[in-house]
């Protein structure tokens, strides 16, 4: 079918479509093709080089005369800053929602390519674009080494630092770029801090003369930091895809055993460190994902599709009641909040610090307390702006009772709800009173979620798809309904 | 799947969105081959169908079989096998027509000189060869439309899927548009096309779906609406006459079946109780009997949407 009538046959010749070899990803062909055209990398690339070239050019004049050239390095660096952390992140943030305001969005879904190879496709493009500004400030790299102003081995582990939170970043904006204008504006708004940071560090540098004085990572944090990029990127990635995905998709099941497997590496990890500040960083690395993924499916109210039990189908009843957490639903999230009261309770067998358990049962009620709004009350569309507001509402408390002081600086001043519910509970250790109000709250929130169990479960049972249908290959087709009879 | 099974089965598909059930217990078969008209008025179900059917959408309950393929388990495997057209559809900023339909191919799956050859066909059907090179932001709606064609047969799918194709079209495209889906139809492609024109569609397809509020009212060719619609209800005859009309108008006052609509200089126009072609042909007679001069004698056939119209007024209201 659909061969070209001879007729209208050309004989014109084509331009050539060889730009690119046929193993390279279909999205990021047709990004590279758009983007490599853009003014917006036109610019990035010509202002780049002119800023560095003015900045060495003073540079070679100071080292002519005999003065410092610390600042040329602290230029160079802030530059790359802000072309990794704030310029990509914030294109990123324009791509899905330019598609989607564009109508082409659609048109990828029914074509059959993933939602997320649309994003990965996107992702890829940012960094490739980022490696060609890179590649051409090698120059820059050989005439600070003349300089003398270059510590090889601290610059490259920056500069790893900087792609790996550039990959985080510019993946949570595409993400982001999918999702309401509000979190848009927000992820926004944090760009803008972090434009900001980089002013403050650019001040400091220009002072201090070098902005790679507070590295001193070690191999164990480095190892830490790269998991966690990676994880944080597909599971961004894979979060960015759903905004694209058909309901009839699956997007949940992967983040969810993302999230599985962070906790596991992370309570282990925390349990093998002695010093407090090394257990609380990989709780805190999980508890921020289970934030992330927590946050995202808490919104979905997807039906329940065939395609999504089919892969459990075939084995039986006892396999689809497994696949209910992997389901894409807000009722298959309940077990997230297990996830850190377990994490919690692993580091607290090896650290007898009573304010882990603490933290756990209070991150745990915070995410059950917002699951049961969503249950009890289904008026409110986004139980999100309830979870931040309980989070608000628990740094306003605490900060009158003055009970953020009585918390280790670390959960303290992150930005996570159990910092926020810790303090508004006003939690002190070593008192007897306190353990048997662990041991209460810890009873209350199993029953608790024993119940969010039922009742999702139920709520899922009652949903028409979930109900075993007969298979259309296994019986015989029902006829068409006959159409209305027309009038005589 | 056995040769005489129906490419496309949809069977009692259900749509609600919040409260509003924009398609309640759609069903009907679609043959290899065939064109089908899918016609409804504006908000009727038809473009929900249609995506559902592109499995852009979920239904509620029922089942879509397209193939040996069940859309709401395979989406992936039932996607290959559609062409999807939507009714408005977004260009891409920096990129030719060439490297838009290079992508696509490409999505598909189609590589080196299969993909090139692929799309110089492509490119010919449509009849943009010679705008290869231009950005796609700068086509016509025309064709742009010929290109969003050009891309969905690009992977020679089972069936496709048009969502209101000819809507914005100035006349000259919807002829070309015409022209394109009378090709594909005699090379013996399968395509659902939506449109709440029922006259751009008459032409075109071998059979009709009517969707109304969400259900199906009618399937089957144009002629079949025509003859079941009310073959005894009145009808307007134009009447041309080689002398004066006062003779005429004086006998059709006469005449219980007639009733004089308008007259003017050597015509008349007046409606007749019956249409059926009997009545017609003795009426006829009569005048000619009676000594009027009748040089013309044109009973008004009644367009397909004043029909569908008329079917719509008799439907109980859901």
């Amino acid at each position: 079918m659909t061969a070209p009538h001879p007729a209208s046959r050309s004989t014109s010749p084509l331009p050539a479509i060889r730009d690119f070899p046929d193993w390279v990803p279909p999205m990021l062909v047709k990004e590279l093709r758009q983007a490599l055209k853009t003014r917006g990398f036109v610019l990035s690339m010509v202002t780049i080089q002119l800023v560095l070239m003015a900045v060495f050019a003073s540079g070679l004049a100071a080292a002519a005369a005999e003065k410092s050239t610390a600042f040329v390095g602290a230029i160079f660096w802030i530059a790359l800053f802000a072309l990794f952390l704030v310029i990509s992140p914030t294109r990123a943030l324009g791509d899905l929602h330019g598609e989607r305001q564009a109508k082409t969005l659609e048109l990828l879904a029914a074509s059959g390519i993933s939602g997320t190879r649309v994003a990965l496709g996107k992702w890829l493009c940012i960094h490739f674009q980022n490696f060609l500004i890179l590649a051409s400030l090698l120059p820059y790299f050989v005439l600070r080494h003349s300089l003398g102003s270059l510590d090889l081995r601290a610059e490259l582990l920056l500069l790893f630092l900087c792609i790996a939170c550039s990959s985080v970043w510019s993946a949570g904006a595409i993400a982001a770029s999918g999702t309401a204008t509000l979190t848009q504006r927000v992820v926004r708004g944090l760009l803008g801090v972090q434009a900001l940071f980089l002013f403050v560090i650019l001040l400091d540098a220009m002072r201090s003369g070098s902005v790679t004085s507070f590295l001193s990572l070690s191999l164990n944090a480095f190892l830490v930091i790269s998991t966690a990029a990676i994880v944080l990127t597909v599971l961004f990635l894979r979060l960015a895809g759903d905004c694209i995905d058909s309901p009839s998709e699956n997007a949940a099941a992967l983040p969810r055993i993302l999230l599985l497997l962070a906790w596991v590496p992370s309570a282990f990890l925390s349990r093998l460190h002695a010093s407090t500040a090394a257990t609380y960083a990989y709780l805190l690395i999980a508890s921020f994902i289970t934030l992330v993924v927590f946050l995202w499916f808490l919104k979905s109210d997807r039906p329940v599709q065939g395609s999504h039990l089919s892969p459990f189908r075939r084995f039986g009843p006892l396999a689809r009641t497994i696949a209910l957490p992997l389901l894409p639903n807000w009722a298959g999230s309940l077990w997230l909040p297990l996830l850190p009261v377990a994490g919690f309770a692993v580091a607290a067998t090896r650290h007898r610090n009573e304010m882990l358990p603490a933290v756990s049962l209070c991150a745990a009620s915070l995410y059950l307390g917002v699951l049961l709004w969503r249950l009890f009350f289904p008026r409110i569309r986004d139980p999100r702006i309830v979870l931040i507001l309980t989070f608000l509402l628990g740094i306003l408390l605490a900060s009158l009772n003055h009970s953020l002081q009585a918390l280790p600086p670390s959960v303290g001043f992150c930005l996570l709800p159990p910092a926020a519910l810790s303090a508004y509970l006003k939690l002190t250790p070593n008192t007897s009173s306190q353990t048997d109000w662990l041991v209460a709250s810890g009873l209350a929130l199993l029953v608790l979620t024993s119940l969010c169990f039922l009742l999702a479960f139920l709520w899922l049972r009652a949903s028409p798809v979930w109900r075993p249908r007969p298979r259309q290959e296994s019986g015989p087709a029902p006829q068409p309904s006959s159409p209305a009879p027309l009038p005589q | 799947m056995n040769s005489s099974e129906p490419l496309l089965q949809v069977r009692e598909l259900r749509k609600t969105f919040d409260q509003f059930e924009a398609v309640r217990g759609v069903s009907f078969d679609l043959h290899a081959g065939s064109v089908v008209g899918f016609i409804g008025a504006n908000g009727a179900g038809k473009t929900t169908t249609m995506r559902m059917l592109a499995t852009l959408e979920s239904p509620d309950s029922g089942s879509i079989q397209i193939g040996p393929w069940n859309a709401l388990d395979h989406p992936t495997q039932v996607r290959r096998l559609i062409g999807w057209m939507p009714d408005a559809f977004g260009t891409y900023a920096h990129m030719s027509v060439l490297d838009y339909l290079d992508f696509f191919a490409r999505v598909h799956g189609l590589h080196g000189a299969e993909r090139e050859e692929r799309i110089r066909e492509v490119l010919d059907f449509s009849g943009l060869t010679d705008l290869a090179s231009r950005p796609m932001d700068g086509l016509s709606k025309g064709m742009a439309q010929r290109l969003c064609l050009g891309r969905a047969l690009l992977h020679q799918p089972a069936l496709l899927l048009m969502d209101e194709p000819a809507a914005g079209l100035d006349p000259k495209a919807r002829v070309e548009f015409k022209n394109a889906v009378a090709l594909l139809k005699k090379q013996g492609a399968t395509l659902l096309i939506s449109s709440h024109i029922l006259s751009e569609l008459e032409e075109m397809c071998d059979s009709l779906l009517f969707i109304d509020q969400g259900r199906i009212v009618h399937q089957g060719a144009s002629a079949s609406l025509r003859s079941h619609s009310s073959p005894g209800a009145a009808v307007d005859v134009d009447i041309r006459l080689a002398g004066p009309e006062e003779a005429l108008v004086q006998w059709l006052a006469l005449q219980p079946l007639w009733t004089l609509k308008t007259r003017s200089q050597h015509a008349v126009l007046a409606t007749l109780a019956s249409s059926a072609p009997e009545t017609l042909a003795s009426e006829l007679q009569r005048m000619i009997h009676a000594g009027i001069p009748v040089c013309g004698f044109h009973p008004h056939q009644q367009r397909l949407e004043e029909i569908f119209v008329q079917m719509l007024r008799s439907q109980p209201t859901p």
